[in-house]
């Protein structure tokens, strides 16, 4: 194999490992997070758990304030009836009261019910947010998963390029560490080697070029193995 | 000018109507109302009383106790609006421009249909 295609396939391996160690990372980052989410989900869902057996709770204290509030505005009836039965102008007093208070307690369970029925409607909303919450949990599990399936493939990955790390050593005959930093020495020195030309080869300078000439000479067959 | 008279308002349905405070006796949270194959009137227990109940409408929470040919009758369905006196006409009474007509409480258990036996 030519020196080129040596420094070709080590520059190759070195990229793919590059890029291995670089998945590697990201892959672990994405276990990572996925994680933290499962768990930021998992208080949500806890915390909209408690909010629903609050507001179970609230309901059944309305519950409890509509049953005497609905008894008291039958009493206020009772009270305008009896009144109405007395007639006019006996009753009459009894008669106001009585229609007064019905308001007053109609008012009540009417702002009861609005109550009642908004706490619905957030029971509702909640009941669809855990939904889509639950969906995003889910997911966020599937990309832990799939997280653990990459960190195997990556491993695998690792795996083999080490082999193949191994079967060019057995190639090139040497270590490809060592091949590789032979082969950057060399296009150092051959890049070193076509500077001191050009500077040899400039008018200005003659002394300076007849002291690094050997010297060029030198470093270029030796870089150039 | 129009004699006035005690009573209660009621709706039974999208129709309001007028009970005079003679007949109707008491208003009582609706209890449980037991069923008389063959007989259209429903039966409860009202203050210790047995007491036949027409059902006019789905249940509100409510009876209106009445008095019929001296026995007492409960109607259930019926929406209590409020007690007053009102200006007496041969057909009901007035209320705020709206001529309320009676209940006619009697025509209404006559024609109440009989349950099955």
């Amino acid at each position: 194999m030519s020196d080129a295609g040596v420094l070709a396939l080590l520059s190759d391996l070195d990229e793919t490992e590059q890029s291995r160690q670089k998945a590697d990372k990201a892959v672990q980052a994405l276990a990572q997070e996925s994680a933290r989410g499962r768990t930021l989900f998992d208080a949500v869902h806890d915390a909209a758990r408690g909010q629903a057996l609050r507001s179970r709770e609230l309901k059944e204290s309305a519950r409890q304030l509509r049953d005497p509030l609905e008894r008291a505005r039958l009493t206020a009836l009772n009270a305008g009836l009896e009144g109405a039965r007395k007639g006019d102008p006996v009753g009459k007093a009894l008669v106001v009261m009585a229609e007064e208070l019905r308001v007053l307690l109609a008012r009540a369970l009417d702002a009861l019910a609005e109550h009642s029925a908004a706490l619905s409607d957030v029971d509702r909303e909640r009941e669809q947010w855990l939904e889509q919450l639950g969906a995003a949990r889910d997911l966020t599990g599937a990309l832990f998963e799939k997280s653990r399936e990459l960190q195997v493939i990556e491993a695998g990955a690792a795996r083999a390029l080490e082999r193949l790390g191994a079967g060019v050593r057995r190639t090139v005959g040497t270590d490809p560490e060592r091949a590789r930093l032979l082969l950057r020495a060399a296009e150092q020195a051959r890049a070193l080697d076509e500077s001191l030309s050009s500077l040899k080869a400039g008018p200005e300078e003659p002394e300076l070029a007849a002291i690094l000439e050997p010297l060029a000479k030198k470093l270029g067959r030796e870089g150039g193995g | 000018m129009e004699p006035q008279v005690g009573g209660l308002l009621v709706r039974r349905g999208g129709a309001r109507a007028f009970v005079s405070a003679e007949q109707a006796r008491q208003i009582v949270a609706e209890p449980r109302i037991s069923r008389v194959p063959g007989s259209p009137l429903g039966m409860a227990l009202v203050a210790g009383r047995i007491v036949g109940v027409l059902e006019l409408g789905s249940s509100t929470g409510a009876l209106l106790v009445c008095e019929l040919d001296g026995q007492l009758v409960a109607c259930a369905g019926l929406v209590l609006e409020r007690a007053g006196f009102f200006n007496k006409t041969p057909e009901g009474v007035w209320d705020s421009g709206e001529l309320v007509p009676d209940l006619a409480l009697d025509r209404l258990v006559k024609g109440a249909p009989r349950g099955e036996a």
